[in-house]
């Protein structure tokens, strides 16, 4: 079937199978800061920007985004220029692996577009999908205060 | 990858999308997150209602209505500001993961039948009325907030962002109060009461009924939880 969407800024027509989640799709292009971890929504590595909302998007049905706008960490980096709160991940020493770091940076974004300045609470509350198995939680929330 | 799935159907009316359930193999799909995460193979066709569904919250007088198609998030964003019926609250501990709520419908929340979901034990508490269309699809419920004088919820859970497995909810109307019990049950405990007989004889037997659809499993035996479900139940009569 086919999928029009808008990724990273870009209209894209897709195709997929029937069953075949947001995560596939987005990897099958090459967009690998979109993680394969749990498969099941419990990690929340595969976090991406559904118009303008952070899901996970291994429990998104590819067809369920049509004629929507799908942002990944791609979208905030040219490997020249950082994203502000990728810059401030690094100055708080908030990665180590990296593993979880394109899903917080996104679930932090999806959190900024809402309230530029949140409290620790609601920080930590957008950050309550995404799991280190790393740094923990202390320096993403600092980087992101 | 949900490989059994061959087949989406967009129905145009609720009553198409329910024949088209009915067959063998088919399943109504709306926000998905329980679907997509278990991915039952014997599903073969989905039939997804998302434009079909309100995604609205209106509170009219006091007189609720929310569209089976709103998400938890939603409903958070809704009542963050003045959460005097412990809704916002509820959905937050049902779901602790933010981006599964900007999924989760609360449509799909109630027909999941989770009795551990903090939000189906409060709406079940404030007594809501489910809208429900041909072949039993729930599009709505209806919420009488406005006789509502004082909501308490409890919930006990090993940790606090960890699925509870005891949840006592009370709800008060001029002189009744409404109280619901949920957790890891077998089924949820709904009873009403007059303010004046919620006593501590009334809160132990409510407890042993209670105490009856539950398990021992790894938290505890079915005595310890009828101890935790009469400490709710406390607690729920001192905030009411």
């Amino acid at each position: 079937m086919k999928i029009d969407f808008i990724l990273n800024d870009l209209p894209v027509s897709l195709t997929a199978k029937p069953g075949a989640n947001l995560l596939e799709l987005l990897r099958e292009q090459g967009l690998f800061s979109v993680k394969h971890g749990c498969d099941h929504g419990e990690c929340g590595a595969c976090t991406i920007l559904l118009n303008d909302k952070a899901v996970n998007a291994c429990l998104l049905l590819a067809h369920t985004v049509v004629g929507k706008r799908v942002e990944t960490a791609e979208k905030f980096s040219d490997h020249k220029n950082l994203h502000p709160l990728q810059e401030k991940f690094i100055e708080s020493g908030a990665i180590q692996c990296g593993f979880c770091t394109p899903g917080m940076i996104l679930a932090l974004e999806a959190l900024r577009r809402e309230n530029p300045e949140p409290t620790e609470a609601a920080v930590r509350d957008a950050l309550a999908g995404n799991l280190c198995r790393c740094t923990g939680y202390v320096k993403p929330v600092e980087a992101a205060l | 990858m949900w490989s059994s799935i061959t087949n989406i159907q967009y129905p145009e009316t609720l009553a198409e999308a329910g024949d088209l359930a009915d067959h063998e193999n088919a399943a109504i799909f709306s926000g998905g997150t329980y679907l997509a995460a278990e991915r039952n193979s014997s599903i073969h066709t989905l039939v997804d209602i998302n434009k079909l569904v309100a995604k609205n919250i209106k509170n009219s007088h006091g007189q609720l209505y929310c569209g089976a198609g709103v998400t938890l998030q939603d409903l958070i964003d809704y009542f963050s500001k003045d959460d005097k019926h412990h809704l916002a609250a509820a959905a937050r501990w049902s779901c602790a993961s933010k981006n599964i709520r900007n999924q989760r419908t609360i449509g799909g929340e109630i027909a999941k039948g989770r009795f551990n979901s903090e939000i189906v034990v409060a709406i079940t508490a404030l007594n809501a009325q489910l809208e429900m269309k041909e072949h039993h699809i729930i599009t709505g419920l209806n919420i009488d907030l406005a006789g509502v004088s004082a909501t308490h919820l409890e919930r006990f859970a090993l940790l606090p962002s960890a699925p509870a497995f005891v949840i006592v909810a009370g709800v008060k109307r001029g002189e009744e109060i409404r109280i619901a019990i949920g957790g890891q049950a077998r089924q949820l405990t709904m009873q009403n009461i007059l303010e004046k007989e919620f006593n501590s004889q009334w809160i132990d037997n409510l407890s042993v009924v209670a105490a009856d659809n539950f398990d021992d499993d790894h938290v505890g035996t079915r005595t310890y939880k009828q101890a935790v479900i009469r400490t709710g139940l406390q607690r729920v009569q001192e905030a009411l």
